[in-house]
């Protein structure tokens, strides 16, 4: 018995002692002094960019030996709130997908960047302020001070078959009332007519589970038809501004139509962007979408991509980063293109009488620092870098995407060795006006509102009951919604 | 003894003057003794026992105050609180999110009233479809049907399984484009969903039962056949010598002798309607048109919204209404259990 005691404990102090040396071996390989650890949201992009920055910086600075931790994970931005709250895990720096950052700089988690903004050297003399898009330059503040500056930019709209255009003649569309025609034309081929559903094609490859990816192309229209100013005072309820340029709201005694109104949910933009929508993809005698791939509702995101890359269908709303998120599965002879969002006939045109382009970014992704990073000087050095011109062109030599900085105008494209797909992408960037969605309205942080509050996503309602959720009822809905918060978040935000 | 007591009347120590205080009652001179009281020593505990003793109960005492205590006091206090985005602080907010709640039922996305339906729903299917399913299962494993090594086997595989991985198989095996249960069904000419089975109201959530069944019938049936491994063959033998058939008992007396188990399971059953979400999330994310949601995952979308405070006093609110009908669940099912020993 005594010797099976003795066994036990040896082998328990052998167990602990093991652990507690990969412990501490963890701890010093991820706080040492020159170590920086960069936990990222590893998506679309992947993490061929970030390996390749950190080699630059490793170059640009050899003296200091950094040496590099990346802690990638697809679900990393749900991870961080409670990282940061619990004060546990901290690295040096967060990659994060769009979510409520403002709320963590509030409560002081993060390290602010206002040194960065203003005196770092992002291109030449210009700061990074000065080098970022001017529509963007907001975004990274809460209570005065910049605590995020955005990740990714980019283009986003229909993507389309090439190879499938090609070979049955069909033009790109520019408008809307063209892209109704060539829905015709898909439906009309003759694989659609047969009695083999195995060899159809169909115009749209899309997935009802993450239906929000209409939204690439809806906003679009919207943002055609409304203008880009009425479009990003949008996300700031129309909130009026001083002459200076900062919002009313942001003075200590502000009224609450300071904050603007819930009436901007009812822009005539929006119901016009749903009215196409509508006519696209909604089946007004059944529940069925039209001009969609067999059991689109119910889709997983990937299993609509895997259709749309193997020809089963013409079309896709979606963004820059497909190419990188399916490379492993792309098939060799699959070629795709970004098309710019055909026009609404009503958009807005120019003095000239053309339509304006407008590009409808989803940028909201975005780097921070957190304000207990152990290595936090290094991080500071490293955000700096990442944010300069040097390192958005290797972005977008390396993924084809798009930072939203003024660099872009600049690049010889073909000395890039960019993929024909990322050159499409990047083309319709440079002709159009980018629009942002994020807001500096308090009362939308608080509520999360978001673009169709209370209803998730509108598209696959708008199937299920046609004629209960019609384009109108859906923003009247919406509006009614915001009414019936809007006290309540309007009282919070000024507690 | 009594009886000498009884026949003696003479009292202890004659003139002699007696302290009363030492005096026992009914001593006799037959009974007397040397009384000397015993005072037990006291024993030092030794120093190592005591660490070892504390240790012990170390971890459990502070995992029950962070993991049990605090949690849920701050959840209670996270309910009645706001976050001000201003100040940075958290502020009162009263009832307010306990008003969003119940506001939520008359929302536009209708996901409170699908989430309670549902969670009902599984509350049903778990305890009245699954349970009784795994009971007839393991009853077969038992009595040793054809590759019951196998079927044991192919049972069990998915509890060892990750649940996303197997969540995406399921939804790879019935999809329209891919799937080849989809193409079979589809070729033998039954008719099939449009939109998919996980893309129409109705067949949604009848997958994610299906899937429910598929995977969760394992745990059951591996916890209900070591119960009716226990029940002794004299018992079942007894039965064959009356001559009662597979029904009989599997009915009379398998059921009543592994009841103890069957109503441990009705009642863990029973809670999944407060905590079940990885499926609905990972099959359908809750469509199509939030059909599919169930309480718990209404909770956690609320949490991955940043509605953490509305979050907090739905959890409250299910807990109020959840323990008692769980404890109500779980005094039914001990009176119903048959006081069996083997």
């Amino acid at each position: 018995m005594a010797r099976k005691k003795r066994i036990i404990s040896c082998a328990l102090t052998g167990v602990l002692a093991l652990s507690s040396v990969g412990a501490l071996a963890g701890c010093d390989a991820l706080t040492g002094e020159n170590v920086i650890w960069i936990a990222f949201a590893e998506t679309g992009y992947g993490r061929g960019f970030l390996e390749q920055w950190c080699k630059d910086f490793q170059e640009k600075y050899p003296e200091e030996e950094y040496v590099f931790e990346l802690e990638g994970e697809p679900g990393m931005t749900g991870e961080i709130q409670t990282r940061l709250t619990t004060d546990n895990e901290i690295p040096d720096l967060f990659f994060s997908l769009d979510t409520n950052w403002q709320e963590w700089a509030a409560r002081g988690y993060l390290y602010p960047l206002d040194d960065i903004y203003r005196k770092s050297k992002a291109d030449g003399d210009k700061s990074v302020w000065e080098f970022m898009n001017k529509d963007l330059r907001d975004y990274g503040v809460v209570n005065g001070h910049y605590y995020a500056i955005p990740w990714t930019d980019g283009a986003n709209g229909f993507i389309y078959n090439k190879t499938l255009f090609d070979e049955n003649g069909w033009e790109v569309p520019e408008t809307v009332e063209e892209l109704y025609e060539l829905c015709d034309k898909i439906n009309n081929l003759p694989c659609n007519k047969d009695a083999d559903k195995e060899n159809n094609i169909a115009v749209f490859a899309w997935s009802g589970k993450y239906a929000s990816y209409w939204d690439f192309v809806v906003e679009n229209w919207w943002a055609q038809y409304e203008g880009a100013d009425e479009f990003r005072d949008f996300f700031n309820f129309g909130a009026p501004k001083n002459e200076d340029g900062t919002f009313k709201f942001e003075s200590n005694n502000a009224s609450p139509s300071d904050y603007g109104s819930p009436e901007v949910y009812l822009q005539e933009g929006r119901v016009k962007a749903l009215e196409v929508y509508r006519n696209l993809v909604v089946n007004e005698n059944s529940t069925f979408p039209k001009n969609s791939i067999s059991g689109a509702v119910g889709a997983e995101y990937t299993v609509a991509q895997l259709a749309f890359i193997n020809g089963k269908a013409a079309m896709m709303p979606n963004g820059a980063w497909l190419e990188q998120e399916m490379a492993e599965v792309m098939p060799d002879d699959f070629e795709m293109r970004l098309m710019r969002t055909p026009y609404l006939e009503e958009a807005k045109k120019d003095k000239d009488g053309n339509y304006i382009p407008i590009n409808a970014s989803s940028a909201g992704d975005f780097f921070c620092i957190p304000k207990n990073a152990p290595n936090l000087e290094a991080a500071l050095k490293f955000m700096e870098y990442i944010n300069s011109r040097e390192a958005c062109e290797t972005f977008t030599r390396v993924t084809g995407g798009i930072r939203p900085f003024q660099y872009i105008d600049d690049l010889d494209l073909d000395s890039m060795n960019l993929s024909e797909f990322s050159k499409s992408c990047i083309e319709v960037y440079r002709e159009s006006t980018t629009v942002y969605h994020y807001s500096s309205n308090p009362i939308q942080w608080v509520s999360t509102f978001g673009k169709w509050p209370d209803l998730g996503s509108p598209y696959v309602g708008m199937i299920s009951d046609p004629t209960e959720n019609t384009p109108a009822a859906v923003c009247s809905k919406s509006c009614d919604y915001v009414y019936r918060e809007w006290w309540n978040s309007y009282n919070l935000v000024n507690q | 003894m009594e009886n000498k007591k009884m026949q003696s009347d003479k009292p202890v120590g004659g003139n002699i003057e007696v302290d009363y205080k030492d005096l026992k009652p009914f001593l006799y001179e037959e009974d007397k003794v040397d009384y000397q009281p015993v005072i037990p020593k006291k024993k030092r505990m030794a120093t190592s026992k005591k660490i070892f003793i504390i240790t012990m109960l170390a971890y459990p005492i502070l995992h029950f105050l962070i993991f049990w205590v605090y949690i849920n006091f701050n959840t209670i206090l996270k309910s009645f609180q706001g976050f001000s985005y201003k100040t940075g602080d958290e502020v009162f907010v009263g009832m307010k999110n306990y008003i969003n709640f119940f506001k939520a039922f008359s929302s536009e996305s209708g996901q409170l009233k699908h989430a309670v339906v549902n969670s009902l729903l599984f509350f049903v299917f778990n305890n009245f479809v699954l349970l009784p399913v795994s009971m007839i299962f393991a009853y077969l494993l038992f009595k040793k049907v054809f590759m019951e090594k196998v079927f044991r086997i192919i049972y069990f595989l998915p509890n060892i399984i990750s649940v996303v991985v197997l969540t995406m198989v399921f939804k790879f095996m019935f999809d329209n484009e891919f799937g080849p249960l989809f193409s079979i069904m589809e070729k033998i000419g039954l008719k099939m969903p449009e939109n998919g089975f996980f893309g129409t109201e109705g067949t949604a959530m009848i997958m994610i039962f299906v899937y429910c069944l598929w995977a969760g019938i394992g745990y059951n049936v591996l916890l209900l056949s070591g119960t009716i491994a226990r029940i002794p063959t004299e018992v079942l033998e007894a039965g064959k010598i009356d001559g009662i058939g597979m029904v009989r008992e599997f009915v009379q007396i398998v059921v009543p002798l592994i009841f103890s188990t069957v109503s441990t399971l009705f009642v863990t059953g029973s809670m999944v309607m407060f905590t079940l979400f990885l499926q609905p999330m990972l099959l359908t994310k809750g469509g199509p048109d939030n059909s599919t949601y169930t309480l718990a995952y209404y909770i956690v979308e609320q949490v991955n919204n940043n509605r953490l405070y509305d979050a907090a006093a739905a959890g409250i609110i299910c807990s109020v209404v959840g323990i008692p009908i769980i404890q109500g669940i779980k005094s039914i099912m001990e009176k119903l259990t048959p006081d069996v020993e083997f």
